[in-house]
């Protein structure tokens, strides 16, 4: 497990509920109930965090939520036991599933990929526990090309990194590079904040 | 495809509003009128820039991150250039600074509405 990326979730961990609260949370809400209504069968959840989530899962669904933060978990627990279907809690990095090949049907993924260290070897790993044909959904924010949000991006992006997530990266190529067949790409906010729909071949 | 709901709509209005008047009145005393024109406009620009992108953190637990960063850092961009070249074009007082800043603050914000819903338009959708 990589211990820097541990600690760096750790110590946000504090704080995430309340920087991410009402503002980010409400705005996403319509969008992310939306996507977490194509939740079926075997259904891995990256990066489940603080569990903020799940409160949009639809209900009697069999989820596996991981989180590289012990702490994060913490907080997560009771959302989990509130939860009314399957939601098993798993301390786990993306990099190092141990699940066997073709476990889950579906993954869903929630600003999880801005954070992820390696981002292609994550998905890779994703795609090695879903079946032939499983479904990736995430909701995720990357870079731009649009001026002049492209450039305040990079610009922000040293210093975000530092404290939480990359703001400029291109999940929808690193996707496809990881072995998915990206179906769609529907936008939130600009070209900023996307849901990403893929197979895995 | 626009952002309909009063809370969040009125509360980019504002930001926007009160990030270009906070901009504006800080570059024009910030820039002196000596400074070579280019000069105040860059300067105005990253202070700018920089001013509203902290003003955004302020407020973007309650009012979402990216929605209200972009925007506000725009304004931020845009009101710090003009504000910045204004002090070698004659002396602008702060009160309407302030004005010019908010107003084009929110001609930011609609900006950005509108390439949202453009954006927004132009992307696919999933269907299982």
């Amino acid at each position: 497990m990589d211990a820097l990326t541990r600690e760096k979730w750790n110590r946000a961990a504090r704080s995430y509920d309340l920087m991410n609260g009402y503002g980010p949370e409400t705005r996403w809400e319509p969008f992310k109930r939306r996507l977490f209504s194509l939740m079926w069968g075997k259904v891995l959840f990256v990066a489940i965090g603080t569990g903020q989530d799940i409160r949009f899962f639809p209900p009697g669904q069999d989820i596996t939520g991981i989180d590289i933060s012990d702490r994060m978990l913490e907080g997560a627990r009771p959302r989990a036991d509130a939860y009314a279907g399957t939601l098993e809690l798993r301390h786990l990095d993306v990099h190092d599933l141990d699940y066997p090949d073709g476990s889950f049907d579906q993954a869903f993924t929630s600003c999880t990929f801005c954070s992820v260290p390696d981002p292609v070897a994550g998905l890779i790993s994703i795609r090695r526990v879903l079946k032939p044909g499983g479904q990736l959904h995430m909701f995720e924010h990357t870079g731009s090309r649009y001026f002049p949000f492209n450039v305040m991006l990079n610009l922000m992006n040293p210093v975000a990194r530092r404290l939480g997530p990359e703001v400029n990266r291109d999940t929808v190529s690193n996707v496809a590079r990881a072995g998915f067949d990206v179906r769609a790409v529907e936008h939130v906010y600009l070209d900023v904040v996307n849901l990403i729909h893929a197979i895995a071949k | 495809m626009f952002e309909r709901r009063p809370f969040f709509v009125i509360g980019d209005l504002v930001c926007n509003a009160l990030a270009g008047a906070v901009v504006a009145m800080s570059v024009v005393r910030l820039v002196d009128g000596g400074w070579p024109m280019p000069v105040g406009m860059l300067v105005g620009m990253v202070a700018g820039s920089l001013l509203a992108l902290l003003l955004a953190m302020g407020v973007s637990t309650v009012l979402g991150a990216l929605e209200v960063m972009l925007p506000m850092m725009t304004t931020g961009m845009v009101v710090g250039m003009l504000a910045g070249m204004s002090p070698a074009t004659g002396n602008m007082t702060t009160g309407a600074a302030a004005t010019n800043g908010a107003l084009v603050g929110v001609v930011v914000l609609v900006g950005t509405y509108i390439l949202n819903a453009y954006v927004r338009s132009r992307g696919d959708v999933w269907t299982p």
